[in-house]
């Protein structure tokens, strides 16, 4: 899959995730986090495994986490994948 | 999962909400509808729908009945909804605006195209057809038999009260009617009747007050959307100590009567006979159910011997 526009999914509840897409030409990825010092190592490499899985090399992903579980980040990663791979 | 379940309570959580899935574990409720429909915008329904199959997925101790509520199968997200959550196999799909049999009927060869898909037995997804419009009430009765997979109806008067121009009120005088006929319907096909949710999460006398009514007309549960409505409503369904008594009263007595060649016994001095007996077995399965007997029914004793 390829990031070929803007997208964005999840929401700003606690328990969930906001994630921004956009296109680049390298992998970027920031986490802010509720619990960034404890846990963002754990974010990263959730994130990447479903990067991976999805074949996305490059594309820079923003994540602002308040406190997701592991199934909410998969589940909105996937979803914010759908939207910024869309074909137009 | 026992022959009779348990559905006194079945609580609506919003499929969108990570914080309200989380807590499905934790609820009281005899069962949950995650709800892809109403409590989802529309510009979510995608993501919402990979929420709930990725909640489900990971919830692998289940302790209580998982039913989803997909959007309408004439909009154009429900046949996705399904797709999406299936392989994380819930227990049932509650399907909103089932106005006609047909509707139920298309359902449920889609759900058998998935099980055969999934390598999963047919007839394993459950149906709970939503009775929310004039027309859905009108054709219930064929609806309640339309399929197998049916565990009952549930009767949803915030959409009936729209599609009849009309209020709805806590007293509930306008909701009588359709109520009655979708109760009926339920114990032609003996299928479970689902009654509606009581919006107003703060007001838990009008709550009592309303499910006190709908077990008398026959429902055997409710739909609701606040945990905090769990416990009143458990409280109303369950039986009382003294109905429980006077049922193995009555058991006991019939047996007594078969022995003595009569299906006809005084008990107190009120006569006890077949439809009694009916009764006081219907109780003793609740009772069952929730815990309060640990018995053999024998059909055989209970009915007598051809």
């Amino acid at each position: 899959m390829k990031i070929t526009k803007s997208a964005q999914s999840g929401t700003m509840q606690s328990s969930d995730l906001m994630i921004f897409l956009e296109p680049a030409d390298e992998l970027i990825i920031e986490i802010e986090s509720t619990v960034k010092q404890q846990f963002e190592h754990l974010i990263r490499a959730k994130v990447e495994e479903v990067l991976t899985q999805h074949q996305v090399s490059c594309g820079e992903i923003r994540i602002n986490d308040r406190g997701a579980l592991d199934y909410a980040i998969v589940a909105r990663l996937e979803a914010g994948l759908k939207r910024a791979c869309e074909k137009e | 999962m026992s022959v009779f379940q348990l559905r006194r309570s079945l609580l609506y959580v919003p499929g969108n909400m990570p914080s309200m899935l989380q807590n499905i574990p934790i609820f009281e409720s005899d069962g949950v509808m995650i709800d892809l429909e109403d409590a989802v915008p529309l510009s979510e329904k995608d993501a919402a729908r990979i929420l709930v199959r990725r909640f489900l997925e990971n919830y692998q101790d289940r302790n209580k009945e998982i039913i989803v509520r997909i959007n309408a199968l004439d909009t154009k997200w429900g046949e996705d909804d399904l797709r999406a959550v299936l392989p994380a196999l819930p227990d049932g799909i509650r399907l909103p605006k089932a106005d006609t049999p047909e509707i139920v009927e298309t359902l449920d060869t889609m759900l058998t195209e998935f099980e055969e898909e999934l390598g999963l037995e047919i007839g394993r997804f459950k149906i709970l057809p939503s009775i929310e419009s004039a027309e859905g009430v009108i054709n219930c009765i064929r609806t309640a038999k339309s399929t197998k997979r049916l565990i009952g109806l549930a009767f949803g008067a915030e959409d009936y009260t729209a599609s009849l121009e009309i209020e709805r009120t806590k007293k509930g005088e306008e909701l009588f009617a359709a109520r009655t006929r979708v109760v009926w319907a339920c114990k032609a096909a003996g299928i479970q009747a689902i009654d509606t949710i009581f919006a107003d999460a703060g007001d838990m006398e009008g709550l009592h007050r309303e499910t006190q009514l709908i077990k008398t007309l026959g429902f055997s549960g409710k739909s609701l959307v606040n945990p905090r409505q769990i416990d009143v409503i458990h409280e109303v369904f369950a039986p009382k100590q003294e109905d429980v008594d006077y049922a193995l009263q009555v058991v006991d007595a019939i047996q007594k009567a078969r022995e003595m060649g009569t299906g006809v016994i005084s008990l107190h001095g009120k006569m006890v006979d077949a439809p009694v007996v009916k009764r006081a077995v219907n109780t003793l399965k609740t009772a069952q159910a929730h815990g309060m007997i640990d018995i053999e029914l024998d059909e055989e004793v209970i009915y007598g011997q051809e």
